[in-house]
Protein backbone atom coordinates (compact mmCIF):
# COMPACT_ATOMS: atom_id res chain seq x y z
CA UNK A 1 0.00 0.00 0.00
CA UNK A 2 1.66 2.88 -0.95
CA UNK A 3 -0.12 5.25 1.43
CA UNK A 4 1.80 3.51 4.17
CA UNK A 5 4.64 3.13 2.58
CA UNK A 6 6.65 6.06 4.65
CA UNK A 7 5.12 4.92 7.84
CA UNK A 8 6.41 1.44 7.19
CA UNK A 9 9.55 2.52 6.56
CA UNK A 10 9.71 5.16 9.87
CA UNK A 11 8.40 1.66 12.21
CA UNK A 12 11.52 -0.13 10.86
CA UNK A 13 13.81 2.55 12.16
CA UNK A 14 12.06 3.95 15.20
CA UNK A 15 12.24 1.91 18.11
CA UNK A 16 9.22 4.00 20.17
CA UNK A 17 6.84 3.76 17.31
CA UNK A 18 7.63 0.30 16.30
CA UNK A 19 6.83 -0.14 20.27
CA UNK A 20 3.59 1.93 19.70
CA UNK A 21 2.38 -0.69 17.07
CA UNK A 22 2.97 -3.52 19.17
CA UNK A 23 0.93 -2.34 21.70
CA UNK A 24 -1.38 -1.50 19.43
CA UNK A 25 -1.78 -5.37 18.17
CA UNK A 26 -1.78 -6.33 21.55
CA UNK A 27 -4.57 -4.05 22.32
CA UNK A 28 -6.56 -5.55 19.18
CA UNK A 29 -5.55 -8.80 19.87
CA UNK A 30 -7.19 -9.01 23.50
CA UNK A 31 -10.37 -6.75 22.24
CA UNK A 32 -10.45 -9.51 19.87
CA UNK A 33 -10.67 -12.44 22.54
CA UNK A 34 -13.28 -10.41 24.34
CA UNK A 35 -15.87 -12.02 22.17
CA UNK A 36 -15.04 -15.69 23.22
CA UNK A 37 -14.74 -14.58 27.34
CA UNK A 38 -18.18 -14.46 28.38
CA UNK A 39 -19.95 -13.04 31.21
CA UNK A 40 -22.20 -15.10 33.65
CA UNK A 41 -25.63 -13.93 33.46
CA UNK A 42 -27.19 -12.31 36.88
CA UNK A 43 -29.24 -14.55 38.99
CA UNK A 44 -33.16 -14.88 38.00
CA UNK A 45 -32.08 -13.90 34.43
CA UNK A 46 -32.88 -17.10 32.32
CA UNK A 47 -36.28 -16.91 34.65
CA UNK A 48 -36.98 -13.49 33.91
CA UNK A 49 -37.02 -13.83 30.36
CA UNK A 50 -39.44 -17.11 29.96
CA UNK A 51 -41.50 -14.89 32.49
CA UNK A 52 -41.24 -12.35 29.37
CA UNK A 53 -41.90 -14.31 26.61
CA UNK A 54 -44.59 -16.35 28.71
CA UNK A 55 -46.32 -12.64 29.21
CA UNK A 56 -46.21 -12.01 25.17
CA UNK A 57 -47.34 -14.77 24.29
CA UNK A 58 -50.57 -14.03 26.16
CA UNK A 59 -50.90 -11.13 24.65
CA UNK A 60 -53.22 -9.90 21.74
CA UNK A 61 -50.22 -8.05 19.93
CA UNK A 62 -48.03 -10.97 20.28
CA UNK A 63 -50.68 -13.31 18.46
CA UNK A 64 -51.04 -11.27 15.54
CA UNK A 65 -47.19 -10.54 15.38
CA UNK A 66 -46.81 -14.66 15.30
CA UNK A 67 -49.31 -14.41 12.68
CA UNK A 68 -47.74 -11.95 10.18
CA UNK A 69 -44.61 -13.95 10.52
CA UNK A 70 -46.06 -17.21 9.67
CA UNK A 71 -44.80 -18.45 6.21
CA UNK A 72 -47.87 -19.97 5.65
CA UNK A 73 -49.92 -17.16 6.73
CA UNK A 74 -47.70 -15.29 3.96
CA UNK A 75 -48.17 -18.00 1.24
CA UNK A 76 -52.15 -17.87 1.98
CA UNK A 77 -52.23 -14.70 2.02
CA UNK A 78 -50.38 -14.08 -1.68
CA UNK A 79 -52.68 -17.03 -2.94
CA UNK A 80 -55.72 -15.33 -1.51
CA UNK A 81 -54.88 -12.22 -3.21
CA UNK A 82 -54.03 -13.80 -6.55
CA UNK A 83 -57.50 -15.70 -6.91
CA UNK A 84 -59.38 -12.39 -5.93
CA UNK A 85 -57.13 -10.41 -7.93
CA UNK A 86 -57.93 -13.20 -10.45
CA UNK A 87 -61.95 -12.85 -10.27
CA UNK A 88 -61.67 -9.36 -10.22
CA UNK A 89 -59.97 -9.27 -13.70
CA UNK A 90 -62.34 -11.89 -15.08
CA UNK A 91 -65.45 -9.99 -13.70
CA UNK A 92 -63.91 -6.93 -15.55
CA UNK A 93 -63.73 -9.04 -18.56
CA UNK A 94 -67.42 -10.32 -18.92
CA UNK A 95 -68.88 -6.66 -18.12
CA UNK A 96 -67.03 -4.88 -20.59
CA UNK A 97 -67.83 -7.70 -22.97
CA UNK A 98 -71.55 -7.69 -21.88
CA UNK A 99 -71.01 -3.95 -22.61
CA UNK A 100 -70.03 -4.18 -25.99
CA UNK A 101 -72.49 -6.49 -27.20
CA UNK A 102 -75.30 -4.19 -25.87
CA UNK A 103 -74.78 -0.68 -26.95
CA UNK A 104 -77.84 0.48 -27.52
CA UNK A 105 -79.67 -1.56 -24.82
CA UNK A 106 -80.65 1.75 -23.25
CA UNK B 1 -30.71 -20.46 26.17
CA UNK B 2 -27.54 -20.94 28.43
CA UNK B 3 -25.14 -19.80 26.25
CA UNK B 4 -27.05 -17.59 23.62
CA UNK B 5 -28.60 -16.06 27.21
CA UNK B 6 -24.20 -15.57 28.62
CA UNK B 7 -23.82 -13.97 24.86
CA UNK B 8 -26.44 -11.23 24.95
CA UNK B 9 -25.92 -10.25 28.36
CA UNK B 10 -22.14 -9.68 27.77
CA UNK B 11 -22.38 -7.80 24.45
CA UNK B 12 -24.95 -5.80 26.29
CA UNK B 13 -23.05 -5.29 29.26
CA UNK B 14 -20.19 -3.74 27.27
CA UNK B 15 -22.13 -1.96 25.03
CA UNK B 16 -23.99 0.26 27.99
CA UNK B 17 -21.75 -0.75 30.23
CA UNK B 18 -23.97 -0.64 33.23
CA UNK B 19 -24.62 -4.57 34.86
CA UNK B 20 -28.59 -3.61 35.86
CA UNK B 21 -29.19 -1.35 32.52
CA UNK B 22 -27.84 -4.25 30.56
CA UNK B 23 -29.95 -6.55 32.26
CA UNK B 24 -32.94 -5.09 30.69
CA UNK B 25 -31.44 -4.09 27.54
CA UNK B 26 -30.89 -8.40 27.46
CA UNK B 27 -34.35 -9.35 28.27
CA UNK B 28 -35.97 -7.18 25.63
CA UNK B 29 -33.32 -8.19 23.63
CA UNK B 30 -34.32 -11.43 24.34
CA UNK B 31 -37.95 -11.02 23.54
CA UNK B 32 -37.03 -9.12 20.09
CA UNK B 33 -35.24 -12.66 18.78
CA UNK B 34 -38.53 -14.72 19.73
CA UNK B 35 -40.13 -12.58 18.24
CA UNK B 36 -38.57 -12.12 14.81
CA UNK B 37 -37.33 -15.71 15.12
CA UNK B 38 -39.31 -16.90 12.82
CA UNK B 39 -38.72 -14.41 10.47
CA UNK B 40 -34.98 -15.72 10.70
CA UNK B 41 -34.22 -16.34 7.24
CA UNK B 42 -30.67 -18.10 8.04
CA UNK B 43 -28.81 -15.19 5.04
CA UNK B 44 -26.26 -14.52 8.09
CA UNK B 45 -25.10 -16.70 11.01
CA UNK B 46 -27.35 -16.95 14.41
CA UNK B 47 -24.47 -15.44 16.14
CA UNK B 48 -23.98 -12.37 13.89
CA UNK B 49 -28.16 -12.06 13.39
CA UNK B 50 -28.31 -11.97 17.63
CA UNK B 51 -25.07 -9.57 18.02
CA UNK B 52 -27.22 -7.32 15.36
CA UNK B 53 -30.28 -7.36 17.57
CA UNK B 54 -28.76 -6.64 20.44
CA UNK B 55 -26.53 -3.64 19.59
CA UNK B 56 -29.92 -2.50 18.03
CA UNK B 57 -31.85 -2.66 21.23
CA UNK B 58 -29.09 -1.14 23.32
CA UNK B 59 -28.42 1.83 21.12
CA UNK B 60 -31.75 2.65 21.43
CA UNK B 61 -32.27 2.18 25.09
CA UNK B 62 -29.25 4.61 25.33
CA UNK B 63 -31.42 6.77 23.11
CA UNK B 64 -34.36 6.57 25.00
CA UNK B 65 -32.66 6.72 28.60
CA UNK B 66 -31.73 10.34 27.57
CA UNK B 67 -28.64 9.26 26.74
CA UNK B 68 -28.78 10.00 23.20
CA UNK B 69 -26.57 13.33 23.52
CA UNK B 70 -24.26 11.21 25.21
CA UNK B 71 -24.29 8.42 22.43
CA UNK B 72 -23.70 11.14 19.55
CA UNK B 73 -21.19 13.27 21.63
CA UNK B 74 -17.74 13.49 20.03
CA UNK B 75 -16.00 14.22 22.93
CA UNK B 76 -11.76 14.46 22.52
CA UNK B 77 -10.77 13.39 25.36
CA UNK B 78 -12.82 12.96 28.51
CA UNK B 79 -11.41 9.42 29.99
CA UNK B 80 -9.36 10.46 33.14
CA UNK B 81 -6.07 8.54 32.85
CA UNK B 82 -4.83 7.25 36.14
CA UNK B 83 -1.56 8.93 37.05
CA UNK B 84 0.61 5.76 37.93
CA UNK B 85 0.90 4.24 34.33
CA UNK B 86 -0.57 0.74 34.01
CA UNK B 87 1.18 -2.62 34.29
CA UNK B 88 1.47 -5.39 31.89
CA UNK B 89 -1.20 -7.52 33.80
CA UNK B 90 -3.63 -4.60 33.25
CA UNK B 91 -4.32 -5.91 29.51
CA UNK B 92 -5.64 -8.81 30.98
CA UNK B 93 -9.39 -9.68 29.56
CA UNK B 94 -11.24 -9.08 32.48
CA UNK B 95 -9.57 -5.49 32.81
CA UNK B 96 -9.86 -4.47 29.63
CA UNK B 97 -13.58 -5.21 29.66
CA UNK B 98 -13.58 -3.25 32.65
CA UNK B 99 -11.63 -0.53 31.06
CA UNK B 100 -14.06 -0.46 27.83
CA UNK B 101 -16.65 0.38 30.52
CA UNK B 102 -14.57 4.02 31.17
CA UNK B 103 -14.68 5.01 27.38
CA UNK B 104 -17.66 7.97 26.48
CA UNK B 105 -20.59 5.74 24.98
CA UNK B 106 -20.22 7.15 21.67
CA UNK B 107 -16.44 5.98 21.49
CA UNK B 108 -17.40 2.44 23.77
CA UNK B 109 -20.22 1.41 21.21
CA UNK B 110 -18.05 2.08 18.11
CA UNK B 111 -14.71 0.38 19.54
CA UNK B 112 -16.77 -2.52 21.24
CA UNK B 113 -18.95 -3.15 17.62
CA UNK B 114 -16.12 -2.89 15.29
CA UNK B 115 -12.93 -4.57 17.43
CA UNK B 116 -14.86 -7.17 19.59
CA UNK B 117 -17.83 -8.12 17.54
CA UNK B 118 -16.04 -7.34 13.95
CA UNK B 119 -19.50 -5.44 12.79
CA UNK B 120 -18.47 -3.03 9.64
CA UNK B 121 -17.94 1.06 9.89
CA UNK B 122 -20.85 0.99 7.36
CA UNK B 123 -23.16 -1.37 9.29
CA UNK B 124 -22.25 0.62 12.90
CA UNK B 125 -23.02 3.72 10.75
CA UNK B 126 -26.28 2.97 10.02
CA UNK B 127 -27.32 1.56 13.36
CA UNK B 128 -25.90 5.00 14.97
CA UNK B 129 -27.38 7.03 12.24
CA UNK B 130 -24.46 8.67 11.57
CA UNK B 131 -21.94 8.86 8.92
CA UNK B 132 -19.27 6.60 8.49
CA UNK B 133 -16.42 9.61 8.95
CA UNK B 134 -18.29 9.98 12.37
CA UNK B 135 -17.49 6.31 13.73
CA UNK B 136 -13.75 6.16 12.22
CA UNK B 137 -13.11 9.60 14.50
CA UNK B 138 -14.89 7.24 17.61
CA UNK B 139 -13.02 4.39 16.75
CA UNK B 140 -9.87 6.59 16.37
CA UNK B 141 -10.12 8.53 19.72
CA UNK B 142 -11.56 5.46 21.45
CA UNK B 143 -8.83 3.49 21.07
CA UNK B 144 -6.28 6.07 21.61
CA UNK B 145 -8.29 6.26 24.82
CA UNK B 146 -8.26 2.96 25.95
CA UNK B 147 -4.15 2.41 24.76
CA UNK B 148 -3.59 5.86 27.27
CA UNK B 149 -5.87 3.92 30.04
CA UNK B 150 -4.11 0.48 29.46
CA UNK B 151 -0.37 1.51 29.18
CA UNK B 152 -0.59 4.67 29.99
CA UNK B 153 0.03 8.51 28.21
CA UNK B 154 3.25 8.12 26.36
CA UNK B 155 4.32 11.71 24.52
CA UNK B 156 5.66 10.07 21.07
CA UNK B 157 8.64 12.46 19.81
CA UNK B 158 6.41 11.65 16.22
CA UNK B 159 2.94 12.64 17.10
CA UNK B 160 1.84 12.21 13.35
CA UNK B 161 3.44 8.93 12.53
CA UNK B 162 2.14 7.65 16.15
CA UNK B 163 -1.08 9.13 15.12
CA UNK B 164 -1.43 7.18 11.95
CA UNK B 165 -0.42 3.90 13.56
CA UNK B 166 -4.04 2.71 15.22
CA UNK B 167 -5.36 2.12 11.73
CA UNK B 168 -2.17 0.92 10.33
CA UNK B 169 -1.81 -1.73 13.33
CA UNK B 170 -6.14 -2.80 12.11
CA UNK B 171 -4.98 -3.16 8.72
CA UNK B 172 -2.14 -5.09 9.13
CA UNK B 173 -3.23 -7.75 11.59
CA UNK B 174 -1.95 -8.58 15.00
Amino acid sequence: MPETEDLEVHLATCLDCAGELARYRGLLHTMGSLRYHLEETPPGFTAGVLALVAAAEQGWGERIVRVANDPKIHVAAASFGGLVLGAAAIGLIWWRTARRREPFAA
Amino acid sequence: MELTGRQVYTLAHRLVGDRHEAEDVAQEAYLRVYRSLRSFRGDSRFETWLHRVVANVAINHMRTRARFGELMDEPETVVRIPEAPSTDDVAEREEMAGVLAQLPAAQRVAVVLKDVYGFSVSEIAERLDTTEGAVKLRLHRGRRNLKDLIHGVRESEHAEMADRIPEYAEGTGA
